[in-house]
C-alpha cells in the first residue's frame, strides 16, 4: 500500500509549509497542529488494518526489493507510529503556550517537523541504510529544536549533544559496511532471511560486527555506559518539545534494538549481544535512578529517569535471549515501551507546568504549586506514580508483565535490580512533589497559562490511567506485534514475495557451511 | 574587494551570464552525464558570488534567499508525489516522450535540488557580506 509514505511525506510537507508561513506565527502554528492531528488519524486507521490485514508495504521508486528501499508497516511499526504522532499532537497543542517569539524566529515548527520526519522515517523503513538516513535527518531536527532560543547554556550542551550522535553516526555506518560485507544485503527482510541459515564462522563474524551496531543503538537510547551525554542535553530542550524528546528520542535506539537485533539478525550467537543488554539494563536502571535521586532540578529530574526506565525496556530485550520466554519478553517491552512514551511525555510536560507556575525549575526555590494549582498537581501525582509502577496505573502493569517473565526465565538477579529501582523511582518523585507541590505558596494567583497547557497533558495522563485499567486490547496488540518479531514470518513474505523463507535452526544445523555472501541467497 | 573597482564589474558583465549558461547545460548535461541540479545550484551561486563582489550587496539583500531553498524543497518532494495519483509508488520515475525528445519527472526534483542549492549557498554569501560591514 503506497499510501504508508504519508507518515513522512506529512511531516515533510508540512516542515515545508510551516517554513513558508514563517512570517505569520499564528497560521504556522495552526498548521502544526493541524497536520499532527491529521497525521494521527491516519496512523490509527493504519494500525487497524496492519492488524486486520498484516504488514503494509511501498517499495520507493517501484524498485523491486531486496534492492529498492522498502517502507513496511508492521504491528510494532504502527504501535510507534501511533506513539509518536499522539504524543506530537499533545505537543503541538502545547508549544502555542510556550514558544517565544525568539524561538519561532529560529524556526521552530519547521525543526519540529523535521525532527518528527525523522523518527516516523525510522519507524517506517525497512532498510538498514536508510535507517541510518531517518536517524541523520531527526539528528539535525533535534539539533535544531535544542538550539532554538541560542542561550549560552543551549549553545555548549548542544555542542556536546553534536559531538556525541557524529560519532554515533560515523560508528553506524562502519557498521553497516561489516554487516554489508559478511550478508551481502541492507534490506531488513532480507538479512533476516540470509542470517537464519548462516552457521560456523560467518555467523561468529556478523556477531562481532554487529556489536558496533549493538554500541550505536544502545547510545541512542541511552543505555549504560553510553548514557553520559543524555541527562545534560535534555533539560535545555525547549519546553513542551521536551516530552517529545524525552518520551520519543530514546526509543528510537530501543526500537531498532527490537528491530536490529531480535527481528533481523538471527544467526546462532546472536544472543550474545542480547545477554550484553541483559546485564547493561540492571547498571541502566539503578545507576539511572540513583543519578535522579541526587539532583534539584526538576527537568534533570526527569531526564535521569528516562536513563533508568530505558533499563527497564532494555531488560525486556535481553531477556529475549532465551528462545523460551523470548516472545513474551518482547511482549512486555513493547507494552512497557508504550507505558514509557505516554508517562515520560506527560512527566515533563507536567513539570513544565509546575515550572510555569512557579517561575522556576529548582526544586528549592519552587513550592505550593498543590495549592496554587490543584489540578496540575493532580496530574503530577498521577504521571508519577505511574512512573514509579503503582496501581492501578499503566506503570504497575508494564513492570508486572516484565518482570513475570524475568521469573519465569529464573533471571532472580535482574528481578531484584528492577524492584529496586522503582522503589528509587518512588522516592525521588516524592521528592519532586513535597518539594514542588507541597509547602505554602507565596504570592499572587500563578500566570493563567497554565489551564492552556494542562489541556492537551491531560490526555497524556489520561491515557496512562485507561493503559492501566482496560490493558486487555493493548496486551494483545502487543503479544501480537512481539509475534511478528520474534518470528516474522509475515514481515518477510510481505517484503519479498511469498517464496521466500527463514531457516530454523535445525534445519541449518544439516546445511553446508557456505563461504560467499552470493550463495545465501534463497 | 572593493565594490567600486571597474574592472571587476565590466567583467562580471560577461562573467554572470556566462556562467548562468554553463549551469544551465550542466543541469540539462545531468541526466545522461555527469551534472546535474547540485553543481548547477553551486554555479548559479558562483555567479551570484561575482555579482555580490562586483556591485556589493545591496540588492541581493533585498532578497530572502531562504525561501528559495524551501521552494525547492517542495518541488523536489512533491514531484515524487504525482506518481503516487495514479497509484504508483512514491518518487516512481515517468517520462514524457516529445518525439525524440524525452522528459523525466526526476528533472523536476534536480530542479528542486538547484533550488536549494542556489538559496543555501546565497544565504551563506549574503549573510557574510552583510557582517562585513
Amino acid at each position: 500500500m503506497n499510501a504508508v509514505v504519508l507518515v513522512i511525506l506529512v511531516p515533510f510537507l508540512t516542515a515545508i509549509g510551516t517554513a513558508l508561513l514563517h512570517d505569520r506565527p499564528r497560521a504556522e502554528s495552526a498548521l502544526n497542529a493541524v497536520s499532527c492531528l491529521g497525521l494521527t488519524a491516519f496512523v490509527f486507521w493504519l494500525l487497524a488494518k496492519v492488524d486486520a490485514d498484516g504488514p503494509q508495504v511501498s517499495m520507493m521508486g517501484g524498485y523491486a526489493a531486496p534492492y529498492g528501499i522498502a517502507f513496511v508497516a508492521d504491528r510494532l511499526s504502527c504501535i510507534m507510529l501511533c506513539l509518536s504522532m499522539a504524543v506530537a499532537s499533545v505537543v503541538a497543542l502545547y508549544v502555542p503556550s510556550t514558544v517565544t517569539p525568539l524561538q519561532q524566529a529560529h524556526f521552530f515548527h519547521p525543526l519540529f517537523q523535521v525532527l518528527l520526519l525523522g523518527v516516523n522515517w525510522s519507524f517506517i523503513t525497512g532498510d538498514l541504510f536508510n535507517l541510518f538516513v531517518s536517524y541523520e535527518v531527526m539528528l539535525i531536527g533535534s539539533y535544531g529544536v535544542m538550539m532554538c532560543g541560542s542561550s549560552r547554556q543551549q549553545v555548549r550542551q548542544t555542542l556536546t549533544y553534536v559531538a556525541i550522535n557524529l560519532l554515533g553516526g560515523a560508528l553506524f555506518v562502519v557498521g553497516l559496511g561489516l554487516v554489508y560485507s559478511i550478508v551481502g544485503t541492507l534490506n531488513m527482510a532480507d538479512i533476516a532471511v540470509v542470517t537464519s541459515r548462516l552457521s560456523g564462522p560467518r555467523a561468529g563474524m556478523l556477531t562481532a560486527a554487529s556489536m558496533v551496531l549493538l554500541a550505536v543503538f544502545a547510545l541512542k537510547a541511552g543505555a549504560f555506559p553510553l548514557f553520559f551525554w543524555l541527562p545534560d542535553s535534555y533539560p535545555i530542550v525547549p519546553l513542551g518539545v521536551n516530552g517529545f524528546f524525552a518520551g520519543l528520542l530514546t526509543k528510537v535506539g530501543i526500537y531498532s534494538l527490537l528491530r536490529v537485533f531480535v527481528m533481523t539478525f538471527r544467526q546462532p550467537g546472536n544472543e550474545f549481544a542480547l545477554g550484553i543488554l541483559l546485564v547493561a539494563s540492571a547498571f541502566t536502571m539503578v545507576v539511572g535512578v540513583l543519578g535522579a535521586l541526587c539532583q534539584w532540578e526538576i527537568r534533570r529530574v526527569l531526564s535521569w529517569h528516562i536513563v533508568s526506565q530505558v533499563g527497564y525496556m532494555v531488560m525486556g530485550i535481553g531477556l529475549a535471549a532465551d528462545a523460551g520466554i523470548a516472545t513474551a519478553a518482547i511482549a512486555a517491552t513493547i507494552f512497557y515501551v508504550v507505558h514509557h512514551i505516554v508517562v515520560k511525555a506527560s512527566l515533563f510536560l507536567v513539570g513544565g507546568i509546575a515550572e510555569e507556575i512557579s517561575g522556576s525549575g529548582r526544586l528549592k526555590e519552587m513550592g505550593g504549586v498543590a495549592l496554587a494549582a490543584p489540578g496540575a498537581a493532580v496530574l503530577f501525582f498521577v504521571a508519577a506514580l505511574s512512573l514509579a509502577g503503582m496501581p492501578p496505573f499503566s506503570g504497575f502493569l508494564a513492570k508486572l508483565v516484565l518482570v513475570r517473565t524475568a521469573l519465569q526465565g529464573s533471571h532472580f538477579w535482574i528481578v531484584a535490580a528492577a524492584v529496586a529501582t522503582s522503589f528509587l523511582t518512588l522516592l525521588s518523585m516524592m521528592k519532586i512533589w513535597s518539594h514542588a507541590f507541597w509547602g505554602g505558596w507565596h504570592d499572587a494567583p500563578p500566570r493563567p497559562l497554565w489551564r492552556r497547557m494542562a489541556a492537551p497533558a491531560s490526555v497524556l495522563v489520561a491515557a496512562t490511567v485507561v493503559l492501566g485499567l482496560w490493558a486487555q486490547p493493548f496486551l494483545r496488540l502487543a503479544s501480537d506485534a512481539a509475534k511478528g518479531v520474534v518470528d516474522p514470518v509475515d514481515y518477510v513474505h510481505a517484503v519479498l514475495g511469498p517464496e521466500a523463507r527463514l531457516a530454523t535452526r535445525a534445519e541449518v544445523a544439516r546445511l553446508e557451511p557456505v563461504t560467499f555472501a552470493a550463495e545465501d541467497r534463497p | 574587494m572593493n565594490a567600486e573597482s571597474p574592472i571587476l564589474r565590466t567583467v562580471a558583465r560577461y562573467a554572470i551570464p556566462l556562467t548562468m549558461l554553463v549551469a544551465l547545460r550542466i543541469f540539462f548535461q545531468g541526466h545522461d552525464l555527469p551534472g546535474g541540479g547540485f553543481i548547477a545550484g553551486v554555479l548559479l551561486a558562483a555567479a551570484g558570488a561575482i555579482h555580490l563582489l562586483a556591485n556589493g550587496v545591496g540588492r541581493a539583500a533585498g532578497i530572502r534567499w531562504w525561501r528559495v531553498s524551501v521552494v525547492g524543497l517542495l518541488v523536489s518532494v512533491s514531484n515524487g508525489i504525482w506518481p503516487m495519483l495514479i497509484g504508483h509508488p512514491y518518487m516512481d520515475n515517468e517520462f514524457l516522450h516529445l518525439g525524440s525528445f524525452h522528459l523525466p519527472t526526476a528533472t523536476f526534483f534536480d530542479l528542486g535540488v538547484m533550488l536549494i542549492v542556489v538559496g543555501t549557498l546565497m544565504t551563506i554569501f549574503v549573510e557574510l557580506s552583510l557582517e562585513k560591514r
